[in-house]
């Protein structure tokens, strides 16, 4: 199980965990849906923003 | 959830405080209910449901309050009907209470007045108490969600025809809830939408973009032409210079080579020839002229009568040697005898003589330079001073010119022999192959000249066009930066998307597995009539299969233990679902969970109540069997009495009681009274009485 986790990286893995963690694993009370895309669209601009910021880096 | 008691106060059949304690040490225990019809079997699972979840509406909360309470009530008189329980989550012990007030009226049912909840959440430190029904419900609902509730605290033949026959909206919500599909589905929903409007922003500056990238894409290829003319160029200087090199050096072997050239020396010796002619010319000339002088000078000698002068001249000239023997010794003999022979008119007319004298004059013209002949000449003119002063000029004049000019004459005749000593008829070749050369390497350098001024007028051009579009970029330089990031962001949503998909497939199909293979292994242990447990991969729901057919008509007893079978697989499923995901997203544990079982021998054969009864037992936690006493006889009692860890009866009061049913229910060697019928009126309700074993 989750042999497809293992493809990508680790931070990318990181992020994915953090999404399905939000997603399954909230307590008391569930986002509403435009709180989950706008949660999952700010990480992924983090993320996609620290990639950058590594790759100007090198 | 492990319950480790539950009280029941005025609510359903259960009149007052009932207490049922359940066992929670140990590893797996079974606790056993024996209860009539209508004694609390189906009502002890519905007060869980109200305490888990609460009511409904406010009609269902009146209809809970037990009759008998009310009845006993005065008119109004607030009836409290509450359900209370304590269990544990993991190591985590709650305690949950649900109450319902009413207050009697006229006429039932009675008048709804409030519900309360309170769960109490008792930590190592301190409790954590909440009150707030919708926080106690999204609390309970992580513990055990509402739509489980049914797979754990069910009735038998209710759940098999709801899963086997008509698998109903219920059933589906509650597999979608253990396999946390709805949670899933949300995540990869929010992924997708995060990548839908990733993808409409940068769309929306697309246009932008696209003249981004055209410009970029001109911007990359004209600095890339700028660094191949920029390298041309270098190349072509570094060629010019090497050219211009070899030409010069060319150049210079050309005109060594052509210096020392057949055409150089013969032009060079023809200048030198010319040079000696005049010289010869000019010599000759003077000779002439001293030829004159000397004849002159000697005809003056004679013509004056100086013959003394003039023989001892001859005479001298004689000794000397500077006549020539042949010639001149005559022509001295008879000067010397003769001597006025070739005097006078004599001397003109007489052509032999003349010639002679002619002759004498030339061979004398040496003589004449010598000094001793220039003295005695000196002296033969002291007599006529004047013409011999003249000749005596003239020879001296003509001598020392004659000497210069001979002098000259030796020296061009010598650098002659020199030049035509350089002569070489190869060295003329060579010089054509050098000349071909040279103007083969000019040529070439006259073309790298060329080659070089026309790249420096592609280079100016493409650094002109590369200005121009670094200004025209520089203007949009933010719109694609974003652009490309929304992309990038656009595609990390997708693939995260892609990756849940794959995730939940992956969890469905592990899960479908270890459903099928668990449900599979407790219904074999059960059923050996060739017929198997089977799960559908689409519903994940439970069916039998006989001989590979699906839908195979079975009878109670497979379908029970199919059901058993199932829950237990499913309730195991819960765990291992929960131990999977929480290696990845810390999902809040899910603890062991208490069954409770009513009417699951109803429909069995006797030989399947045997083996279920063989086979259920330590399977599970945390069991509670409700059983009628009709079930309760033979196979029942002998293979789950062993098991029984304790054991309560539902005591049924009542004014009526069918007569069909018994009484009276044995338990081991006990007897165990299950109802009794109250002489006064009285509303029907239940006491719970614990049976010892």
């Amino acid at each position: 199980m989750f042999e497809s986790l293992a493809k990508e990286t680790e931070k990318f893995q990181e992020l994915f965990k953090k999404i399905m963690k939000y997603h399954i694993d909230w307590v008391p009370e569930p986002p509403t849906a435009k709180a989950r895309v706008k949660q999952v669209r700010e990480w992924i601009e983090e993320f996609v923003a620290s990639k950058t910021e590594n790759t100007r880096g090198e | 959830m492990v319950i480790q008691q539950i009280a029941l106060s005025n609510i359903y059949t259960f009149h007052k405080t009932q207490t049922l304690t359940l066992p929670t040490t140990k590893e797996s225990s079974l606790v056993l209910v024996l209860a009539r019809n209508s004694a609390g079997k189906t009502s002890l699972i519905r007060a869980l449901r109200f305490l888990f979840y609460g009511m409904d509406s406010e009609k269902e909360a009146e209809r809970c309050v037990n009759r008998e309470a009310v009845r006993q009530a005065k008119k109004g008189e607030f009836i409290t009907a509450t359900v209370a329980a304590g269990f544990y989550v993991g190591a985590r012990k709650y305690s949950l209470k649900r109450t319902v007030r009413v207050q009697k009226t006229d006429a039932p049912p009675p008048k709804f007045f409030e519900t309360k909840v309170e769960l109490v959440s008792h930590g190592k430190s301190r409790d954590v108490r909440q009150v707030d029904p919708d926080i106690v419900l999204g609390q309970m609902q992580e513990i055990l969600p509402k739509s489980l509730f049914d797979f754990f605290f069910f009735k038998g033949e209710e759940l098999a025809h709801r899963l086997l026959e008509i698998p109903d909206a219920n059933i589906s919500a509650g597999l979608a809830e253990v396999l946390c599909r709805g949670k899933w589905k949300s995540a990869i929903e929010s992924l997708a939408s995060a990548a839908r409007s990733f993808s409409r922003e940068a769309a929306d500056v697309k246009g932008q973009s696209d003249q981004y990238q055209v410009l970029s894409e001109r911007r990359d290829d004209l600095i890339k032409q700028e660094d191949k003319c920029k390298v041309r160029l270098r190349t072509l200087e570094e060629q010019e210079v090497a050219q211009r090199k070899q030409y010069e050096k060319l150049d210079d072997e050309y005109i060594s080579a052509s210096k020392s050239s057949g055409a150089h020396l013969r032009e060079k010796r023809a200048t030198k020839k010319q040079e000696a002619t005049t010289l010869n010319r000019f010599i000759d000339a003077q000779y002439a002229q001293r030829k004159e002088s000397l004849g002159r000078s000697a005809g003056i000698y004679f013509l004056e009568g100086a013959f003394e002068p003039a023989q001892k001249a001859l005479a001298l000239m004689n000794k000397k040697g500077l006549l020539p023997p042949e010639v001149s010794q005559p022509l001295v003999d008879r000067l010397l005898s003769e001597g006025k022979c070739i005097c006078g008119t004599d001397l003109v007319a007489d052509q032999k003589a003349r010639a002679r004298i002619e002759a004498f004059q030339k061979d004398s013209i040496e003589a004449a330079l010598s000094h001793d002949l220039y003295v005695l000449l000196s002296r033969a003119s002291n007599a006529f001073p004047r013409k011999r002063k003249e000749a005596i000029a003239a020879i001296v004049a003509g001598a020392g010119r004659i000497d210069s000019e001979q002098e000259r004459l030796a020296q061009v005749e010598a650098e002659i022999k020199a030049i035509e000593d350089q002569y070489d008829e190869k060295a003329e070749d060579q010089v054509k192959a050098i000349k071909l050369r040279r103007d083969q390497a000019r040529k070439e350098l006259e073309q790298t000249l060329s080659d070089k001024a026309n790249t420096a007028g592609q280079l100016r051009i493409i650094q002109s066009d590369l200005q121009q579009v670094t200004r025209e970029l520089n203007g949009i330089d933010h719109v694609p930066e974003s652009a490309r990031g929304l992309r990038e962001c656009e595609q990390v949503a997708t693939v995260l998307r892609a990756q849940a998909e794959q995730c939940e497939l992956e969890l469905q199909n592990s899960f479908r597995k270890f459903l099928q293979e668990h449900t599979a292994q407790l219904y074999s242990e059960v059923v050996v009539d060739g017929s198997e447990a089977y799960i559908d991969p689409e519903t994940l729901l439970p069916t039998i299969r006989w001989a590979g057919v699906r839908g195979y008509k079975a009878g109670g007893g497979q379908q029970q233990t199919l059901v058993l079978a199932y829950i237990a697989a499913l309730s195991q499923l819960r765990k291992h679902i929960n131990s999977e995901m929480r290696k990845h997203f810390y999902l809040n544990e899910v603890s062991e969970q208490c069954f409770v079982m009513d009417s699951i021998f109803g429909a069995m054969e006797p030989v399947y109540q045997a083996r279920v009864c063989a086979a259920i037992p330590g399977k599970m936690k945390q069991l509670l069997i409700l059983v009628a006493p009709q079930q309760w006889e033979g196979a029942v009692a002998a293979g789950l009495l062993r098991h029984v860890d304790k054991a309560y009866v539902f005591h049924l009061h009542t004014n009526k009681i069918d007569d069909d049913e018994a009484v009276t229910v044995s338990v081991g060697k006990k007897k165990v009274r299950l109802a009794t019928i109250e002489k006064e009126k009285i509303e029907t309700h239940t006491v719970i009485e614990t049976v010892e074993l």
